[in-house]
Formats: structure tokens, C-alpha cells, sequence
């Protein structure tokens, strides 16, 4: 997927350099590391929203603004939700579709199929994003994210500003998701920005561990535990071990 | 009795009103009364002094005044509140067309806005006189003016409203391949729409301002006048009564507008983007 991404900016500073990595379809992947590692610009990069200034990312073998445009439609969901005040929680998620120009009884019978993944209920459809809780607003954010039915899904911290119970819930549906798409031999291509590692290992298929100042990829973590993960993971003492085993190596990777 | 009867009265009764009726009680109320108090020391003095009427005419004088004039001052409250009301229209119009054209690139905006600092700057009073000249001494030069002063807090709130947009929004039209044409009408245009509020509030007033000023250079014709007129005729003859009674008229004229502009805003607003608990689609 990406061959010696960089990324400097005309002020000069670097942000990423000399980035390799290779994500296969279906895979779920969470990008490890300290803020200011150039994680969330990566992901911009693999978006098509910014252009890498050297290197080369491609996405199924073309470049990323072509791909989401055609074969490989594509998701984003944004640190925060990012809704329109002014519109609906049904009118917030319909909106990819209305602007791709989708028929509007196509884009509510969309709607309508994606409240219920994510645990909306159609009076919650009703409200102005004002009126919702953090956590509500962060599922309104994924089910517009899910309206379009993206093969790639790309979330940059999604659950930062969540408390601790409520992400892992939504970790878990999310791995839930990812599970029922693949049933449906619909696999969704997930990369997962976070700086929280006991997300990110429980997610995730690979982690790359990223460190900073320029960005890069320090190292590939595969994670040991099979898909789909349910709240009993947690519980386990391999988790525990794990997550502090890549603890230390990412403390070791800033160390460096 | 009890130590303080009104407010005992009033506070079980404001808190089952509608918020705006009882934002009107406690805004309206306490600056009337003032008003009052004013007004009687106003009147004591005049009367007690023996102030002449054309430096100080008494509260009573300017009352009898405006009733003798109704008529005519009726006619000019509508002509000027009209020419005003139109200016201010064009403002809204035109200001937001600015505004979204001033928010499609950083060069048309970096070329366009010093021209519209010039809008603010330039004394009104000092280019009226220009404009009559340019549009004519009627109704559409009273307009022009009125316009020019009330189109800048526009242009200014329209624009802001239009950039000042969380970059991630931007970031997730351009996903969906959306055109220029529905980021401006679905994220520029909704987005400025509290800012184009307040923009319309500064205008409205100004508006006044501006057609009370063409109307001390332009009239409407020999049997219609408007307030401007009404002031400077009145000033010239020393009828200084009747002044009073033209410059209470203009006041009046700022407040309704104001006050209506305010209220439409405050509506318009409530349905953008209800407080919480707002179910309404």
C-alpha cells in the first residue's frame, strides 16, 4: 500500500519520512503511537486529502483520491464528530449520500438500515446533534461513516474524548461490525489511529507502532488473538501481558 | 403587606411565561421606568426654570406636538421606515452574495475586503451628498445611501460565517466528491446563518441611520417627506418642539426594526439549531 511515504511541509518541517507499510483487504489495523507522530496525517495521506511529497501510496494499485472515487469507496470518521448542527441525526447521516447524489428513498432506506447497527433508535433520528450525549454523537459520526457500505474505513482517534467504559463498548461493536461484514463477505479494510494501546490491541489484526519526529513506522506488531474479540478478552491474562508488551516496546520505540 | 409585593407577584408568574415574554419583562421594564423618572425631572425643570420651548421644549409641548402632527409624522415614519427597510433588504441580499462570493478564494477575499473596509470607514454623512447626486434626490437615493451604511456589517458577518468552518467538515465534503456548489449551499450558507443574524441586527439599525441622512438631501417629492426632512426643516425653523416630536419618531422607527429584526433572528435561530431537547425536523 505505501512505499517511502514522506510528507514535508513547505515550511520545512518533516512530519513523515521514509514510511513503509502493505495492508491486505480485510484487514484491521491499528497505527500505535505518541501525538505529534504523524499518525493522523498518514491516514489523511491514505484518504487522498493530502498528497504525500515523496514516497508513493496506493490503495488496490492506483492513488488514493482515484480509488475512493471508484472502486474502493471509502469511509473517514474524524477525531470528533463533526456534525452539522443544523441538521437532523437522520439528515447528518444521509448527507455522504446526498452529496454522491443518491436518491432520496435510497438514502433514507440507507439511513434506516444503518440506525440500528449502531445503536440508534429512529426517535434519536429525530434530534439535532445538540441534544445528544458525546457518545451518541460519536455513533451518529460512525453510522455516517457506515451509510455509504465503505470497503475502507479509516478512523483517526475516533473514541479519544470518550470515558473509558463507553470505548470499550464501542470497541466492541465495532469488532462486532467488522465481523458481520465479513460474514456477508463484505470486509471492511479498517485503519485505526489511537494513543490508547489496550484499543488498539484489541482490535486490531497488526498494530504498526509508530514513533516521531519524522514520522515513521518503528516496527509491526502482529496481535495473537483470534477474530471476532469479545468483553471476555479483556479478562484474560494474555491480554494483559500482551498490551503490556507492546507498552513497552512503544516506550521503547520513543525511547529511540 | 408584604415587603416587596412586585417581585412576590412576579416571579411564580415569569417562570410559567415563555422565555422571550419574560426576556421582555425584565429588559423592557427597568429602562421604562427609568424613562419615566426622566421624564417627570424633565417636565418639573422646564416648568420650574421657565426654559424657553425652542431651547427645551417640555415633555407636554413635544406631546402635543406629535399629536398635532400625527398626520405628517405618520407619513414620514412610513416613508423613511420603508426607504429603510428596503436598504436594509438589499444589504442582506447583497452582503451574503459578497460573502459567498469573498468566501471562494483567499484572493478575491484579500482583493475585495479593503474595498469593503472602505464601506465602513467613509464618514456616511460625507458621501450622502455624492450618492443623492449619483442615484437622485427620491426614494432610490434615500435607499442608496441607506444601503451603502448597512452593507458592511454584512459583508463582514457573511464571510466569517462562510470560513469559519471546522477544516474536518471540508475534509469530509471533498470525501463524498461534493461540488463547490454544495459545499457553499450546504456547509458555507447553513454555517453562516447565526452570523448573518448578527450581521442583520448592526444593519438594521444603521439602515435607519442611513435613510434618516439621504433624507436631509433627497426628498420624495413636494407633498411627501420623510423624517430627515421633518428634522432639518424643523431645526431651521427653530420649531424645536416639533423636532423633538420628529427625532422621537426616528428613535421609534430604530426600535421597531431592531426589535423586529432581533425577534425574526431569534426565530430563525431556534430552528437552525434548537438548544437541547429541539425535536422539531
Amino acid at each position: 500500500m505505501g512505499r517511502g511515504v514522506g510528507l514535508r511541509f513547505a515550511g520545512g518541517a518533516e512530519v513523515l519520512a521514509d514510511t513503509h507499510f502493505e495492508v491486505a483487504q480485510g484487514e484491521f489495523v491499528s497505527l500505535l503511537g505518541p501525538s505529534g507522530c504523524g499518525k493522523s496525517t498518514l491516514l489523511r495521506i491514505i484518504a487522498g486529502l493530502i498528497p504525500a511529497t515523496s514516497g508513493e501510496v496506493t490503495v488496490g494499485g492506483i492513488e488514493p483520491a482515484l480509488s475512493r472515487q471508484t472502486y474502493h469507496p471509502l469511509a473517514f470518521v474524524f477525531q470528533d464528530p463533526t456534525l452539522l448542527p443544523w441538521r437532523t441525526v437522520r439528515d447528518n447521516i444521509r448527507l455522504p449520500l446526498e452529496l454522491q447524489g443518491v436518491p432520496y428513498a435510497a438514502q433514507m432506506a440507507a439511513v434506516e438500515a444503518s440506525l440500528p447497527l449502531i445503536g440508534l433508535t429512529s426517535e434519536d433520528a429525530r434530534k439535532r446533534p445538540r441534544s445528544l450525549s458525546g457518545g451518541m454523537r460519536m455513533r451518529v459520526s460512525l453510522a455516517r461513516a457506515l451509510v455509504t457500505d465503505p470497503q475502507i474505513l479509516l478512523m483517526d482517534e475516533p473514541f479519544a474524548a470518550l470515558d473509558d467504559v463507553l470505548r470499550q463498548q464501542l470497541n466492541e461493536e465495532l469488532v462486532e461490525l467488522r465481523a458481520n461484514k465479513l460474514r456477508e463477505n463484505k470486509p471492511w479494510t479498517c485503519l485505526f489511529v489511537t494513543h490508547n494501546v489496550a484499543e488498539a490491541a484489541f482490535m486490531a489484526d497488526r498494530i504498526f507502532l509508530m514513533r516521531a519526529k519524522p514520522g515513521s513506522i518503528a516496527e509491526t506488531i502482529e496481535v495473537p488473538f483470534p477474530q471476532p474479540r469479545t468483553a471476555e478478552l479483556r479478562e484474560s491474562v494474555e491480554y494483559a501481558r500482551f498490551v503490556g508488551q507492546v507498552s513497552r516496546r512503544l516506550r521503547e520505540v520513543m525511547a529511540r | 403587606m408584604s415587603a416587596n409585593p412586585s417581585r412576590n407577584s412576579s416571579t411564580p408568574s415569569s417562570s410559567r411565561l415563555p422565555a422571550i415574554l419574560a426576556y421582555v419583562l425584565r429588559t423592557i421594564v427597568p429602562p421604562v421606568l427609568l424613562f419615566l423618572v426622566v421624564l417627570a425631572y424633565w417636565e418639573g425643570s422646564v416648568r420650574w426654570w421657565g426654559i424657553k420651548p425652542y431651547i427645551l421644549p417640555s415633555p407636554w409641548r413635544v406631546l402635543q406636538a406629535i399629536d398635532a402632527g400625527r398626520a405628517g409624522l405618520g407619513q414620514a415614519l412610513l416613508l423613511t421606515g420603508g426607504s429603510a427597510i428596503t436598504g436594509f433588504l438589499l444589504s442582506v441580499v447583497v452582503g451574503t452574495l459578497v460573502g459567498c462570493l469573498f468566501s471562494q478564494s483567499s484572493i478575491i477575499r484579500s482583493s475585495g475586503y479593503p474595498y469593503a473596509i472602505f464601506l465602513q470607514t467613509v464618514p456616511i454623512i460625507a458621501v450622502a451628498p455624492l450618492i443623492i447626486l449619483w442615484f437622485g434626490r427620491g426614494f432610490v437615493g434615500v435607499v442608496a445611501v441607506a444601503f451603502v451604511i448597512s452593507l458592511f456589517p454584512m459583508i463582514a458577518n457573511a464571510t466569517a460565517g462562510m470560513i469559519q468552518i471546522d477544516p474536518d467538515l471540508f475534509d469530509l465534503f471533498r470525501l463524498n466528491n461534493a461540488s463547490r456548489w454544495q459545499v457553499l449551499t450546504k456547509l458555507r450558507l447553513p454555517n453562516s446563518i447565526p452570523s448573518l443574524c448578527t450581521g442583520a441586527r448592526t444593519s438594521s439599525g444603521l439602515a435607519v441611520v442611513g435613510a434618516i441622512v439621504g433624507e436631509f438631501y433627497a426628498g420624495y417629492g413636494s407633498k411627501h417627506f420623510g423624517l430627515g426632512y421633518l428634522i432639518r426643516l424643523t431645526t431651521d425653523q427653530a420649531k424645536t418642539d416639533e423636532l423633538f416630536a420628529a427625532v422621537m419618531a426616528s428613535t421609534l422607527l430604530g426600535i421597531v426594526i431592531f426589535g423586529a429584526v432581533s425577534l425574526i433572528s431569534l426565530t430563525i435561530l431556534s430552528r437552525w439549531a434548537p438548544p437541547a431537547a429541539g425535536e422539531r425536523g
